[in-house]
């Protein structure tokens, strides 16, 4: 109990027990003051009832308050359990169209799209590698080693699971290898013709150095016939003068110098007289080399044309990739569209399912929050009435007591007048009675 | 409560301040307070 009772419930008997011991107050105030004290009483009774109206409005806002929170927890629950059946759903819904795309589910189409993604880089490549082939940087990476290049194109071959790209790299590695077989038989070509080239020069040369040899021999013979003549004059000289050492040691070395100008003589005709052979032989040997370089350059230039249709054509193989990549796209959007259409509709529907409670439940706060008004205007009412009853029974009590009161005057006021009319009569009598006497 | 309860004669008056705040129970004591004096004062009347 607070300082404002104890204030209230002193000042109520304060005012009661002065009440109580007034004795000589007068009806009229008694009536005032009986009147005050129920108004007093209603204001107490109403002030009584508000509180008592409040304490079941705060029940009535904890318990609706409760109920919230209770059905709060059991939303989050709900979107919990909704999360689980979505993901079940889900996985089911995996589930059920691996099952029913078969070869075709998602991992596998994973697979198949990544497969065909780095088939497609390796085309993009090999389209690089269309315009220098065997001299492209393909070529480069693998160290220059054609070979080591071929053996690549091999092992990816192997590696690849889809019989088309393992076809691929097969056919790239034969035409890789057929390519630079034929260059190699091209450098052999351009080996050939150098030494070739080297020959005639060394031809040339020897040929001159034969001409020149011929022009020499030719100036010696000349020489020789004139030295002759001068033998013959010197022997008859000698045979003329006599022996003259000097002479003969030198006629000697002339004799042995001719000898061994006759051995080179008899190998250089040998050597003219050959000369139109080599030539046809060198003929045979150019024609033959132009003829060896033209079937190597045709080979080089259809191997070189079937890698370019080859990479020409693949296109089709690019346009497939493209095709079944679209499919998968297709197919993503469409489940995607599925899932976002089931999402929206379980969505809609426990939101309709709150809107529902949650309009329920406004309904019913509405609803109790009219019924404890109405509660309170009708208890309102019932005291006014009851204020109103007690106030008409005193006034009524008043009026009745004025009534009998006047009820009272009248009836003394009528004993009076017929006891004066009595005396009247009385008087009247004992007159007439003595005049009679 | 809109005016004041007043009893001229005896000083004392009532007005909201005197209700604020106030307990239900000591509402419902005053009351039966009241009743019996107003009883007593129709009794003391008849």
């Amino acid at each position: 109990m607070n300082e404002k009772d104890i204030k209230l419930k002193e000042k109520v008997l304060e005012l009661t027990t002065k009440l109580c011991d007034e004795k000589t107050i007068d009806p009229k105030k008694r009536a005032y003051y009986v009147f005050k004290l129920t108004m007093l009483r209603t204001e107490m009774k109403k002030r009584a009832r508000l509180i008592e109206i409040k304490e079941e409005l705060d029940k009535s806002t904890e318990l609706i308050d409760n109920e919230l929170k209770e059905f709060k927890a059991s939303q989050t629950i709900n979107k919990s359990k909704i999360a689980l059946n979505m993901e079940k759903l889900e996985e089911e819904l995996g589930k059920k169209l691996e099952k029913e795309l078969g070869e075709n589910s998602f991992k596998i189409l994973d697979e198949k799209i990544d497969e065909k993604l780095s088939e497609l880089n390796e085309h993009k490549k090999f389209d690089y590698l269309s315009d220098e082939f065997i001299f492209g940087y393909e070529l480069e990476e693998a160290g220059g080693d054609v070979d080591k290049l071929i053996d690549n194109m091999r092992s990816q071959a192997k590696k690849s699971k889809d019989k088309s790209t393992r076809d691929m790299y097969t056919q790239i590695a034969d035409r890789i290898n057929k390519a630079y077989t034929t260059r190699e038989k091209y450098e052999e070509y351009q080996e050939y013709k150098k030494q070739k080239e080297q020959y005639e020069l060394q031809y040339k040369k020897e040929l001159e150095e034969i001409e020149q040899n011929v022009q020499n021999e030719e100036n010696i013979a000349k020489n020789k016939k004139e030295n002759e003549n001068i033998k013959s004059k010197a022997l008859i000289t000698t045979e003329h003068i006599g022996k003259g050492n000097i002479f003969v040691r030198f006629f000697k070395a002339l004799k042995e110098g001719f000898k061994e100008f006759s051995r080179t003589r008899k190998d250089q005709k040998e050597a003219i007289e050959n000369e139109p052979k080599i030539k046809e032989e060198s003929e045979q040997y150019i024609k033959l080399q132009e003829k060896i370089k033209n079937e190597k350059m045709r080979a080089y230039d259809n191997a070189y044309k079937t890698v370019t249709d080859s990479l020409d054509n693949k296109p089709e193989e690019f346009s497939k990739i493209r095709e079944i990549k679209e499919r998968y796209k297709e197919e993503i959007n469409r489940l995607e569209d599925q899932i976002k259409e089931l999402q929206k509709n379980e969505k809609d529907e426990i939101k309709r399912k709150i809107e529902a409670i949650k309009d329920g439940l406004d309904e019913e706060y509405e609803y109790q929050k009219k019924e404890a008004e109405n509660r309170y205007i009708e208890e309102k009412q019932k005291v006014e009435d009851e204020t109103d009853a007690k106030l008409r029974k005193n006034e009524f009590k008043s009026r009745l007591k004025a009534r009998n009161e006047n009820v009272e005057n009248e009836i003394k006021a009528e004993l009076e007048a017929l006891e004066r009319r009595k005396q009247i009569q009385v008087s009247r009598y004992n007159n007439d009675d003595e005049l009679y006497k | 409560m809109e005016e004041k309860i007043t009893f001229e004669d005896f000083g004392i008056e009532f007005d909201n301040s005197d209700f604020e705040g106030v307990s239900k129970d000591t509402l419902e004591e005053c009351i039966a307070m009241i009743d019996e004096t107003i009883d007593k004062m129709e009794e003391g009347e008849a």
